[in-house]
């Protein structure tokens, strides 16, 4: 599938069309534009002809057929049923012809009956008593003796104007009776004499006309129709006769032929069937109109379907869609339908019929005052073939507008096409690099317009490429231009590079002189720095040479120092460690001094101790002596209430008694009081009894509290000789304590001395490691800044030699 | 009104310049090199420096590296009038201290705008 965009890009990878390479800008879009070329040729070729053809011929093709179709298809109907109604036509029409001919036979026989010559003859007749004498006899016997002339009297004049009649060939025969009905006058001789006993005779008589039924006559070779009218008097309007014609059928059909004949087709049958008799009378059709035809079109069902019409038209009733249906079925016919026609003049009722039977459509009229239709038939399968032969004229029709129209169609095609196919091939032409070329203004305005662009494209293709040229041309010469100032730039800056900073890019390029400034800039700086670099390089190498004797000197003497700090320190070192040992001396006999005066302090601790536990048992015992006192006087005062207690108990008892003895004195109300008063005596009784025992424990308390009293005594005395005892010996161990006290605060100055001392000397060695590391340290370092200055006059040298170089003025 | 210092080598574009800026009032000195320029500035402090790029011995942008050097001129606006149009000139004279640049040719009103802008 390709899109618009393959012609729209040059391609559908996107080369990147770079311009140094050896295939040239126009090669790769000669190629590009030649591929995109191909394709559309190719769409142009296989499928704008075609394309055209394939979408715009069935657009014209199938409108054309459809139309070819439906137009055929409804001529086709209109045909059928212009053949349906001429089929109508000539059914009126022979219909018409038929009535006609009746008519015009009447005419005739009106003419005869009118004739005074006739009238006057039947006249004179019916008057005559030798006639009214013969209407008594017998039919037969009359026509026996009649038989020969079979004329009751010979009228030559009037058979002559008979005979006349006949040979003008309207007539096959015609005669006259007399109001008996006896034959009067003839053209030719008729079979019987009497004619009164004939049904048409009667007929004709009683209703003025009548039509016979039409018979088949050998001697004729043609079906005549008997017509008979009555002869009335013109004055009285009586019944003189009645006058008889054959009519042969025969004259029927020239008109017949004539009229109808002509204008049927090959299958259309028209008969004029009289219903009665049950024969056609003419049977017409394309070659012409015949009544020796002996059968009715459609049989004898169709015939007795014809008869119930004929009555039915008779009967004057309307027919409703259930008979219809009826005589659908009972004749087995198909879409069966019925007309009446009513004339204004006559009332006279016409019953229209059409029906399908057996392949056929049928159009059916009767004929009206005679039992007679016309059928009218003609088979569907005409019909159905009506327009057929215009299916050819449309064919060929189709088939001539179609082939105008494809052959249109290819040439506009081509019209289309050949423009575009020029085009293309100028396309391809300026594909391929000839851009001096124009396209033909030709073919449609679209065409026209496509060309015209392609020409503007083309013109603007070639003045794109001459400003491309023109701007290769310029880029070209942009470049030869920077080349140039670039190769002037390097001429001029290309000293700095063996290190001449006096050199300067000028600044005349339009390109370059940006690029210029900035070398112009970086050379200046680099000059600046050159300078600075030679002049403190110059001032590096001066101060070092002026320094380095000296810097060499400080070296050694320092390292000097050195090794003379190491000797003092070892030496304060040893002092150190004789002063540690002292004081590690001082440090014990302190210790032990130490703790003699704690063993000394513990002792006078515990004399102390003692002594303050002698004067708290002293204490003590005072408390308890004194305390012991109180508790026999206490238990002395205890006697003395027991005593008390002891009275009050002999009182109480002694009032028990009384009472006892006042209760029984009181009789039967003191009893209660006697119980109370017994109570109060065992009260008593218990009262007396506790004091006693109380009197005991006292007694036993203050033997005991004699007994530890005398104890105190003795204990007392002991404490206050031991509490002298250890009073002297705390005495003995404060001096000692004293002494070993100043001891101990001696040994403990020792001690501090020695050891500030110590901590003097660690401080001092502290000191002195410290002063013999940085010493060493400086030693090391001004050895490494001996070597410093060496590695730096080395580089300095080395830097001068190489700004030696660099010119900078 | 505002002094101006006009640099450029080629007298046509000198007094091209020069008639601009007196029209527009202002008042103008002018130099056609560097040196004359460094002369003229010790004469008398102009209150801008228009100057050309392109210039033998000097440049103009050598000069405004110098002028930015210098404590007494460091504050000078410089602005740079030179027929190189690339971005690449304007961003390098801009880290060389130039305050604005025009494009030759210009207009008059070109360079008054600018001066306007840079005097603002």
């Amino acid at each position: 599938m390709t899109t618009h965009q393959d012609f729209l890009s040059p391609s559908n990878n996107h080369e990147i069309i770079d311009l140094s390479s050896e295939k040239s800008f126009e090669e790769t879009n000669n190629q590009t534009s030649n591929k995109s070329i191909r394709k559309v040729t190719k769409i142009i070729g296989n499928s704008l002809r075609s394309r055209l053809l394939m979408t715009v011929l069935p657009t014209v093709l199938v409108p054309l057929g459809v139309a070819s179709l439906v137009g055929f298809k409804i001529i086709q109907q209109k045909a059928q049923s212009e053949i349906l109604s001429q089929l109508q036509q000539n059914l009126i029409r022979s219909q018409d012809e038929a009535e006609t001919f009746i008519k015009d036979n009447f005419t005739l026989t009106d003419l005869v009956a009118a004739n005074p010559l006739v009238i006057d003859e039947l006249r004179s007749i019916n008057n005559d008593p030798e006639t009214q004498k013969l209407s008594l006899v017998p039919i037969e016997t009359l026509e026996k003796s009649f038989n020969e002339t079979k004329l009751l009297k010979s009228n030559p004049a009037i058979n002559t104007y008979l005979q006349q009649l006949v040979k003008t060939g309207k007539i096959a025969e015609v005669f006259i009776t007399n109001s008996d009905g006896f034959n009067v006058a003839y053209s030719n001789p008729t079979s019987d004499f009497v004619q009164r006993d004939e049904s048409w005779w009667q007929t004709a008589e009683k209703e003025g006309i009548s039509v016979d039924d039409p018979e088949y006559d050998d001697s004729a070779k043609a079906v005549v129709v008997a017509l008979a009218e009555a002869i009335k008097d013109p004055n009285t309007g009586d019944v003189l006769g009645v006058i008889k014609t054959g009519v042969l059928a025969d004259r029927l059909n020239e008109r017949l032929t004539d009229n109808v004949s002509s204008n049927l087709r090959e299958t259309e049958e028209i008969q004029i069937i009289s219903s009665q008799a049950g024969i056609p009378l003419n049977t017409v059709n394309q070659q012409g109109s015949d009544s020796e035809v002996q059968t009715i079109i459609g049989g004898d069902n169709l015939l007795t379907f014809i008869k119930e019409i004929v009555s039915l038209n008779n009967s004057e009733s309307t027919i409703n869609s259930e008979e219809i249906k009826n005589l659908e079925q009972q004749y087995n016919l198909f879409d069966l339908t019925f007309k009446t026609l009513e004339n204004s003049d006559n009332k006279q009722k016409t019953l229209l019929a059409e029906f399908k039977q057996d392949g056929k459509i049928f159009n059916l009229s009767t004929i009206p005052g005679v039992d007679w239709v016309a059928v009218a038939s003609i088979n569907q399968s005409e019909i159905a073939m009506a327009g057929q032969e215009l299916l050819i004229v449309f064919a060929i029709t189709a088939i001539i507008l179609g082939g105008l129209s494809v052959g249109l169609i290819i040439l506009l095609a081509r019209n289309l096409s050949n423009p575009l196919t020029n085009l293309t091939n100028k396309a391809q032409q300026v594909a391929s690099g000839d851009l001096n070329v124009q396209a033909e203004l030709a073919g449609t305005f679209e065409i026209k317009t496509l060309a015209n662009s392609f020409n503007d494209l083309v013109l603007k293709v070639k003045t794109l490429l001459n400003q491309q040229e023109l701007a290769t041309e310029e880029q070209r010469e942009q470049r030869e231009n920077i080349e140039n100032a670039i190769i002037t730039l390097v001429d001029e800056i290309e000293g700095a590079a063996d290190g001449d900073l006096t050199v300067r890019a000028s600044l005349d390029s339009l390109e370059l002189s940006t690029v210029a400034d900035l070398f112009n800039l970086i050379i200046e700086n680099l000059k600046d720095i050159a300078t600075e670099v030679k002049q403190s390089t110059n001032k590096v190498s001066h101060s070092l040479e002026t320094n380095e004797h000296s810097i060499r000197k400080l070296a050694e003497q320092s390292i000097q120092d050195v090794e003379e700090i190491q000797k003092t320190l070892t030496s304060i070192e040893q002092m150190s460690q004789s002063i540690e040992e002292v004081t590690n001396n001082a440090a014990h006999a302190a210790q032990s001094s130490e703790e003699a005066y704690q063993e000394v302090q513990k002792g006078s601790n515990a004399m102390e101790t003692t002594v303050t536990s002698i004067l708290t048992l002293k204490n003590t015992v005072n408390d308890t002596a004194q305390k012991m006192k109180h508790l026999g006087e206490s238990s002395q005062r205890i006697s003395q209430v027991v005593a008390i207690i002891e009275e009050i108990a002999l009182k109480t008892n002694l009032l028990a008694i009384n009472a006892s003895v006042e209760a029984r004195r009181a009789g039967e109300q003191g009893q209660g009081f006697t119980v109370v008063a017994e109570q109060v005596g065992a009260l008593a009784e218990q009262s007396s009894n506790a004091t006693k025992e109380i009197g005991q424990i006292i007694a036993a308390i203050q033997r005991e509290t004699q007994e530890v009293a005398t104890q105190m005594e003795t204990g007392t005395t002991q404490v206050v000789d031991a509490s002298r005892l250890v009073e002297t010996t705390q005495a003995y161990l404060t001096k000692a304590s004293q002494k070993s006290q100043e001891i101990n605060q001696l040994m403990q100055s020792i001690s501090q001395a020695t050891i500030s001392q110590s901590e003097t000397s660690q401080i001092v060695t502290n000191l002195m490691q410290k002063v013999s590391q940085s010493s060493q340290d400086k030693a090391s370092s001004s050895n490494q800044i001996a070597e410093a200055i060496h590695q730096t006059t080395e580089v300095a040298k080395d830097l001068e030699s190489k700004v030696d170089q660099f010119r900078v003025n | 009104m505002k002094n101006i210092l006009i640099i450029d080598d080629i007298q046509s574009e000198l007094t091209l310049l020069k008639n601009y800026l007196t029209k527009a009032g202002y008042t103008v000195v002018t130099a056609t090199n560097g040196q004359e320029a460094l002369e003229k500035i010790s004469q008398k402090k102009p209150d801008v420096i228009v100057t050309d790029l392109m210039m033998p011995d000097m440049g103009g942008l050598d000069l405004c590296r110098k002028l930015k050097k210098q404590t007494d001129t460091v504050d000078i606006p410089i602005v740079a009038c030179s027929a190189k149009n690339r971005e690449v000139d304007k961003m390098w004279a801009f880290k060389q201290g130039v305050k604005a640049y025009v494009t030759k040719p210009c207009t008059q009103e070109d360079l008054v705008d600018v001066l306007q802008s840079v005097t603002a």
